[in-house]
């Protein structure tokens, strides 16, 4: 019997994969944005609502996943935001290998921004990778101030956590203090947002972010 | 599903391993989770049972660790181990006011092989 030191992550072959999808786009200046939250946090409304600002300006592509449908698409597509629909029927999360699938079409239409949809999940998603420039959550009030405390292992590397339907805090007893308390130990350095699909506040400020972060890539 | 494709991945190193080193049967793989890595132990087992039967590694016994999260304390600077993520306390000055560092890796550490 003899013992062999290997040393290796099993999630080293997504990485490779992950900085193969980055390399292309940083090629093309492209910046693109992983977005992870629970289902029914308001990931495709907030997808739509921050387009409407960046929509004049970028060539937008929203690569969607979901375990079925094209519920999402549709929707988009509706609102004229280019996006293509990944059905991963029993996978919980999007691995880097998804993503590279779906990269030509962007890349060759030259799009500015890609937004890529996770699986709604605040589990699985966190592990993988996916070449993304911004990695962004979205909790919204009505899930609680406790996912953060609950769900620590998302929030530990993400760019961006963003609050959303804060219309509802108040009918909710949503305790903004507590949530804010449990990011500065998980990661103060993500920069937090503040939004609401239904009265449209802060979609601007968060878009002005994506709009900046852009700008920062291509000078 | 989650434990799928990283169960796919770990054996795939197993087997590369064992294979390079000529190995009859792996006996034993020592892996290492952190605190923060989200692949439950007992998902995985399921898994390789299932994705390692007829292979090298058949009946190989997977053994966990799990590593600690790291956290800087913001009051002495020094880091500590972490227990709990958000209700710790630095053991060195008490401090509640910390910042975690590191805890979400994953890693294949070493195989014991019959040769």
């Amino acid at each position: 019997m003899s013992e062999i030191e290997v040393g290796m992550s099993p999630l080293e072959k997504n990485r490779l994969t992950a900085d193969q999808n980055k390399s292309l786009l940083d090629e093309k200046r492209v910046l693109m944005i992983n977005i992870m939250a629970a289902p029914g946090a308001g990931k495709t409304s907030v997808i739509a609502g921050v387009a409407r600002y960046l929509k004049p300006k970028y060539k937008l592509f929203v690569i969607e996943a979901d375990l079925a449908t094209s519920i999402d698409t549709d929707k988009l597509n509706a609102l004229g935001i280019e996006s293509t629909q990944i059905n991963t029927i029993s996978m919980c999360h999007l691995e880097a290998r998804h993503i590279s699938e779906r990269l030509e079409l962007p890349l060759k239409e030259s799009m500015d921004i890609i937004f890529i949809e996770n699986v709604g999940n605040l589990v699985c998603p966190s592990e993988y990778y996916l070449g993304e420039d911004i990695r962004m959550v979205i909790i919204s009030a009505t899930e609680g101030h406790d996912k953060v405390a609950k769900y620590p292992n998302i929030f530990f590397k993400v760019d961006a956590i963003v609050l959303n339907k804060i219309d509802l805090m108040k009918y909710v007893g949503f305790d903004e203090d507590y949530l804010l308390t449990s990011i500065s130990k998980i990661n103060p350095k993500a920069e937090f947002f503040r939004t609401s699909c239904q009265t449209g506040e802060g979609l601007s400020t968060l878009a002005d972010y994506i709009a900046e972060r852009l700008a920062a890539k291509r000078v | 599903m989650h434990e799928l494709s990283i169960t796919r991945e770990i054996l795939d190193i197993i087997l590369d391993a064992a294979g390079r080193n000529n190995a009859k049967s792996v006996e034993s793989v020592n892996i290492e989770l952190g605190q923060l890595s989200t692949f439950d132990e007992e998902s995985i087992n399921f898994y390789f049972e299932i994705l390692s039967r007829d292979t090298l590694a058949e009946g190989a016994k997977l053994i966990f660790k799990r590593m600690p999260a790291i956290a800087k304390c913001k009051k002495c600077d020094r880091d500590f181990e972490l227990g709990d993520v958000f209700f710790s306390s630095c053991p060195l000055c008490g401090s509640t006011e910390y910042e975690v560092v590191s805890g979400d890796a994953v890693k294949v550490v070493n195989l014991n092989i019959e040769d």
